[in-house]
């Protein structure tokens, strides 16, 4: 059995077993006692000055950035209710990442600034993922490991999305490639195909790096895959920490499903190659 | 439900309305049912702590913070009500449970018939799990929660979860696996 069949094996267990809901409303419903009505709690709040003006401080950032987030996120409707990160929690998740990239690097942080997707130097379209029934798409429930993706991957392949669809049966995307380059090998062709279940849709006329199984499938699904912006910079899932620099750059990232939590993992690395990457990864 | 609906609902509960309960009960009913059934393996028990749960939720909804995310307000008490039960009852699994966890078990059916039968008690095999791991799996399919949310209520690093959550799933393979080599 695969993964995938064990995760739905046990979805259909525990949810074919439902009780008959009326009848325990009714049983709930007879032993409810009177309500005295109560008023919600309220914290009290100590703090000194200082920390009352780190608070305010923020708020401010929070709802300046939330508002910058909804003001450019055109696809709003597709976030998920438990999506919605507040920016003061990725800027301490991105300090984390950025005090832990700096510390191997044995450079300095710097302070977290956070672009927003919509923002970067890309072509914004959504071509694809508006024809897309997300709620088809697969579960993400795989952690990200890049020594386990450079094992299973045998070429590294850039390529320009020309189009996408989603089969009506299976539900998973089809895409049509263009290579424009491949390191790893030579694959000898112009065009290729790709079917996957990922939920992170890769979006018509944009490009990729990504690493791929002999079979020419996506060597891991479970994540955005590395997008490179017009200006030639990289936009990665800080999973890929050999790519990662202490200058790397925050970025909220257009969530698709619910399970999508790389929406605040993203990050963008300017004037990166990918020699690092490459020369580890042909070491193994 | 979002968190302003489910602030409505509980308003209505606060004023003695109970169709603000029914209106969560609705939503959630299920979801809370299968956690406890996940975690119990008895249906009687299961109707029992669900019913008991949402009369604690009508009891306890003035302490209940606006804004501060209902799921996982709702979870940390089914958390701690499953806790109770176990201690409360201290209880050993029923004889055929017992046999459903036995490793050996899974050599001595050689069927389709009882293979399939194994299949159809995968939620038994969770029991090989940690109970950490079990944990994350039963809030993730059963109660449909994501990562975030889980990672949120046991107060790990959202990353911790989902790895965890993978190593669980990786161990059922292995262990579905042993099973049909037979």
């Amino acid at each position: 059995m695969t993964k995938k069949e064990i995760e739905e094996r046990l979805y259909q267990e525990m949810h074919q077993n439902i009780p008959d809901k009326e009848a325990l409303w009714q049983k709930i419903e007879q032993n409810l006692p009177e309500q005295t009505v109560s008023q919600p709690v309220r914290n009290r709040i100590h703090m000194s000055a200082g920390k009352g003006f780190l608070t305010i401080a923020a708020c401010l950032l929070l709802t300046i950035t939330g508002m910058q987030y909804l003001k450019t996120n055109k696809s709003e409707n597709m976030l998920s209710e438990s999506s919605a990160a507040p920016a003061a929690e990725i800027a301490e998740e991105a300090n984390n990442d950025q005090a832990a990239i700096s510390e191997e690097a044995g450079g300095t942080v710097s302070s977290p600034e956070i672009l927003n997707y919509q923002d970067l130097n890309i072509i914004h379209n959504q071509t694809i993922a508006s024809q897309v029934n997300l709620s088809r798409l697969g579960t993400h429930g795989e952690y990200f490991s890049e020594d386990e993706i450079l094992q299973d991957t045998r070429f590294f392949i850039d390529v320009k999305i020309l189009s996408g669809y989603q089969d009506t049966e299976s539900g998973n995307m089809h895409y049509t490639l263009q290579i424009l380059d491949v390191y790893g090998g030579d694959l000898n062709l112009s065009e290729i195909t790709l079917e996957t279940s990922s939920a992170y849709i890769l979006e018509q006329n944009h490009e990729y790096v990504l690493p791929v199984t002999a079979d020419l499938n996506l060597a891991y699904e479970c994540a955005p895959q590395i997008e490179k912006t017009q200006d030639e910079n990289l936009i990665i899932p800080n999973g890929w920490y050999t790519l990662m620099q202490s200058n790397a750059i925050p970025v909220l990232y257009t969530s698709y499903g619910k399970d999508d939590y790389f929406y605040d993992r993203m990050y963008l690395t300017k004037n990166l190659n990918l020699d690092l990457l490459i020369q580890k990864w042909q070491k193994l | 439900m979002t968190d302003s609906q489910f602030d409505a609902a509980v308003e209505k509960i606060r004023n003695g309305d109970k169709t603000g309960l029914k209106l969560i009960y609705d939503a959630y009913g299920d979801r809370i049912y299968r956690l406890f059934l996940s975690r119990t393996h008895n249906h009687q028990d299961a109707e029992d702590l669900t019913s008991d749960f949402f009369l604690k939720l009508w009891e306890c909804a003035g302490s209940y913070q606006a804004g501060s995310g209902h799921k996982c307000w709702m979870s940390a008490i089914v958390r701690n009500m499953a806790v109770d039960h176990f201690r409360k009852s201290d209880r050993e699994l029923p004889a055929e449970d017992v046999e459903m966890l036995n490793p050996s078990a899974f050599t001595e059916h050689t069927t389709a018939e009882d293979t399939t039968i194994h299949h159809m008690h995968m939620t038994h095999m969770l029991s090989f799990l940690s109970e950490e791991e079990q944990e994350i799996v039963q809030m993730h399919i059963a109660a449909e929660l994501t990562f975030r949310e889980i990672a949120v209520i046991l107060k790990r690093p959202l990353g911790t979860v989902a790895w965890k959550y993978r190593n669980a799933i990786g161990k059922l393979q292995k262990l579905a696996r042993e099973g049909e080599l037979v």
